[in-house]
């Protein structure tokens, strides 16, 4: 009775302990040295991880970070009826979609399994999964899909995708800076144009910007700092670059230190970096909103970098303000930086070659051009040329428009992609917000920046 | 049909007898592997999801395991590694310094709110009690969104009231030296779990004791220091310690107040670093930085840090401690 106990015991724990395995070693496929031995099990077995036979469908797992709404247009749900679409037409690859993921979630999955085929990542994300190896490389694909049409994709979102001049994803969103100006503002301070370089956008901002008696901001020319993309931002617009003609970090440079300078001005013009950043957390909660400061006039000029344009125009029509007189939409001076979302193959897809044809399918002309009418039909901007000139042809704002040729006329930049990107963009959070704060001096940040981000190149080489 | 759960008495009555009796070594054999049978879903799970990942974490520790690919045996490395990095330093100095500020604050917040409750002859005693422990319930997302007002340097609450008695506020949180001592006002906020313990234990406070100290002319005072504190000793080393554990594992709060006053890095650690925390460094060398060998040996360290310090809480609280009111 002992034994049989004592067997059981071990049989239940096994039996556990098989079952709280990795998923990714029972929905894997069998590396091929392996597949006798499962051809060699029962037929009856259901398993996952057996090779499908012909005639049963390949399946492509899809994860994206969008959120899931009721509302038809939402982004989930216009990927969902291209999935639907897909699916209804194809016999021998059927797509299963999962929105609402986020960056851990997919991380964890990646790690330990086969699934999703395909996943959202964040720009500055995917180069380091391509340096551990847990992504495709899909330079070759992109180049020898003649109907993907990799021209057609604005030329600078391929640095975006690219580490090693290897393409490692494929852009599915596009995203730009645009200034967001009041030009009542401007005039008051005796701007009647909009500043045509960087010199001028000093000082006007300078001349726009307003403090009360007591110190306090009453108008503010130009906030420098913004969620996620001023460290990008202001080195582009003065042609700064974060890297040599090696593609080695070179932070410590002339035109890294005008950029800095130049925000350091602006903030310290707003009565110093803390003022200005409580400014900041309290006036950008309602950016494209009615109350949003450039339509307030409690700025002269702001720059936003997500898709609000839709919902700032309409807030600006709910208060009867004309586009054009009321407010602008402008580009900086120079040049503009270029983000994005990202689709990554999964290095442990079994099917590749299905999974690039998903992966070309949802980032393709049609797809694109049905997603660039944005949920509530409000606009979306999309990687594809022709997919923002399908958005220029819609009912849509003037400001969706404009920034729609914004994104095909302007000269754009990205931050440039490499394994320790992450590592790159926190130094200079890190170590540049002390110096705007003036906690450090210029010289000190920067190098402290240059020799952190050395250590990470010197460690990812 | 009727006759089935008949039989199944009749089977487990003699079972249940024999167990009570103990007699001989074969049936008390058969008694223990029958309660290990009956505890095998849990030992399991313990097994499955504590010794298993915790084994695995410490292999981890010795390797360069990236998630991604198979992983080398590195041997001390990482804890080498460990002992040279700025930020292990930085965000274990920070640790640190919440745990000792935020552990006897949130204690002492606690204790006080418990003891304000604990009062009979206040009417709506229940509704305070529910009032004070809705902070709790409050996700802690939601909560940071709510004290990034309340903090706003500029035009956030406290300081507003501060100015009423003509202070000048900080800014809670830009300033590196106060963005610690935001989290930790958020978090005694939100005390109400411990508040609830120590209700319960205030209220297994003999009555006979506070009746006998009245007769000796004991007042109030003296009764809290005589009579409740020993009394709840108990409770209090419990609550510290685990408060000293919470803390030494301080996340979530991290997190979304860093990414939320910092966006434009993730898991940034706030001005200056001042909320990068122990976890937080994990989580971006596990996470983003994919180093999931060193922030294995990173989990390893702290897990050492934990158990000597709540050794020593323990050793030194010991003769604090009286049992006798139990």
């Amino acid at each position: 009775m002992k034994k049989l106990i004592a067997l059981l015991l071990a049989a239940i724990m096994v039996l556990g302990l098989v079952a709280c395995g990795p998923t990714g070693q029972t929905e894997s496929q069998p590396p091929k040295g392996t597949e006798g031995s499962k051809q060699s099990e029962p037929p009856k077995q259901t398993d996952k991880s057996t090779e499908p036979p012909a005639s049963e469908p390949i399946t492509v797992t899809v994860w994206t970070y969008q959120a899931e709404s009721e509302e038809p247009t939402a982004e989930a749900n216009r990927f969902q009826k291209l999935v639907d679409d897909w699916n209804a037409t194809h016999e021998d690859i059927k797509i299963e979609l999962s929105n609402a993921k986020n960056a851990d979630a997919v991380v964890t999955a990646i790690a330990g399994s086969n699934v999703p085929d395909i996943f959202q990542a964040n720009w500055e994300t995917a180069p380091s999964l391509a340096a551990e190896g847990a992504i495709v490389e899909l330079t070759s694909y992109v180049n020898s899909d003649a109907e993907f049409d990799k021209d057609d994709f604005l030329p600078a979102i391929w640095n975006l995708c690219s580490v090693d001049g290897k393409i490692y994803s494929i852009p599915f969103t596009a995203s730009t800076t645009y200034i967001l100006y009041n030009p009542k503002v401007l005039a008051e301070h005796n701007w009647d144009h909009f500043p045509t370089t960087m010199d001028e956008m000093l000082q006007c901002a300078l001349d726009c910007t307003v403090l009360g008696e007591d110190g306090s901001i009453q108008v503010v020319g130009l906030h420098p700092t913004f969620p996620w993309l001023d460290n990008v931002l202001w080195p582009v617009a003065f042609g700064a670059d974060w890297v040599d003609a090696d593609g080695n970090p070179d932070f410590d440079n002339e035109g890294i230190r005008k950029t800095h300078e130049f925000q350091k001005t602006l903030l310290d013009a707003l009565g110093g970096y803390d003022q200005a950043k409580n400014w900041a957390d309290t006036f950008y909660t309602t950016r494209c909103t009615e109350t949003d400061p450039v339509l307030t006039g409690q700025a002269a000029m702001r720059f936003n970098g997500d898709s609000g344009l839709a919902g700032f125009q309409e807030s600006a029509d709910k208060l009867g303000l004309v586009y054009g007189e009321d407010y602008g939409i402008a580009a900086l001076p120079n040049a503009n930086m270029l983000t994005g979302g990202v689709f990554c193959m999964n290095a442990k897809t079994p099917n590749p070659d299905a999974t690039w044809q998903v992966l070309a399918y949802l980032t393709g002309k049609d797809a694109m051009a049905y997603r660039a009418e944005g949920g509530y039909n409000r606009g979306n901007f999309m990687p594809r040329i022709s997919a923002l000139k399908a958005l220029e042809a819609m009912d849509v704002t003037d400001a969706v428009k404009a920034g729609a040729q914004l994104l095909q006329t302007s000269d754009l930049r990205s931050f440039p992609m490499s394994g320790y990107v992450n590592t790159y963009l926190n130094a200079i959070t890190t170590y540049m917000t002390e110096y705007l704060a003036g906690r450090m001096d210029l010289d000190s940040a920067v190098a402290a920046v240059q020799e952190e981000v050395e250590a990470a190149a010197a460690e990812y080489k | 049909m009727k006759q089935i759960p008949a039989k199944q008495t009749q089977k487990t009555k003699p079972a249940k007898s024999n167990a009570l009796r103990l007699g001989s070594r074969r049936q008390r054999l058969r008694y223990n592997a029958l309660g290990i049978l009956f505890a095998s879903p849990w030992i399991i799970g313990f097994l499955c999801f504590t010794i298993v990942p915790v084994g695995m974490a410490i292999y981890y520790s010795f390797t360069n395991y990236n998630l991604f690919s198979k992983c080398d045996w590195i041997g001390l490395q990482n804890y080498i590694d460990i002992f040279h990095d700025k930020y292990v330093a930085k965000s274990l100095s920070n640790t640190l310094y919440a745990t000792l500020i935020g552990v006897p604050l949130g204690q002492i917040m606690a204790l006080l709110l418990a003891l304000l409750l604990n009062q009979k002859k206040i009417p709506g005693i229940p509704v305070f009690r529910t009032v004070f422990y809705l902070p709790t319930l409050v996700p802690t997302v939601a909560s940071c969104m709510l004290f990034m007002w309340v903090l706003n340097g500029q035009y956030g609450l406290l300081n507003t009231f501060l100015g009423f008695f003509g202070l000048k506020g900080p800014y809670w949180l830009t300033d590196p030296n106060f963005t610690k001592l935001s989290l930790i006002i958020m978090d005694t906020w939100a005390c109400g779990t411990g508040m609830v313990i120590y209700l319960a234990a205030l209220r297994s406070v003999p009555e006979t004791l506070y009746e006998a100290a009245e007769l000796d002319g004991a007042g109030p005072v003296r009764q809290f220091f005589s009579i409740t504190l020993p009394s709840i000793s108990p409770t209090i080393q419990f609550q510290v310690i685990m408060s000293i554990i919470s803390h030494f594992q301080y996340f979530t709060q991290a997190y979304v107040f860093s990414s939320i006053t910092d966006t434009s890095a993730v898991a940034g650690g706030g001005p200056a670093n001042s909320m990068l925390f122990y976890c937080l460094y994990l989580y971006r060398k596990a996470f983003l930085q994919f180093r999931m060998g060193y922030a294995s040996a990173m989990a390893v360290l702290l897990a050492i840090i934990v158990v000597i310090t709540t050794a020593v809480v323990m050793y030194f609280s010991e003769k604090a401690v009286s049992y006798d009111a139990e």
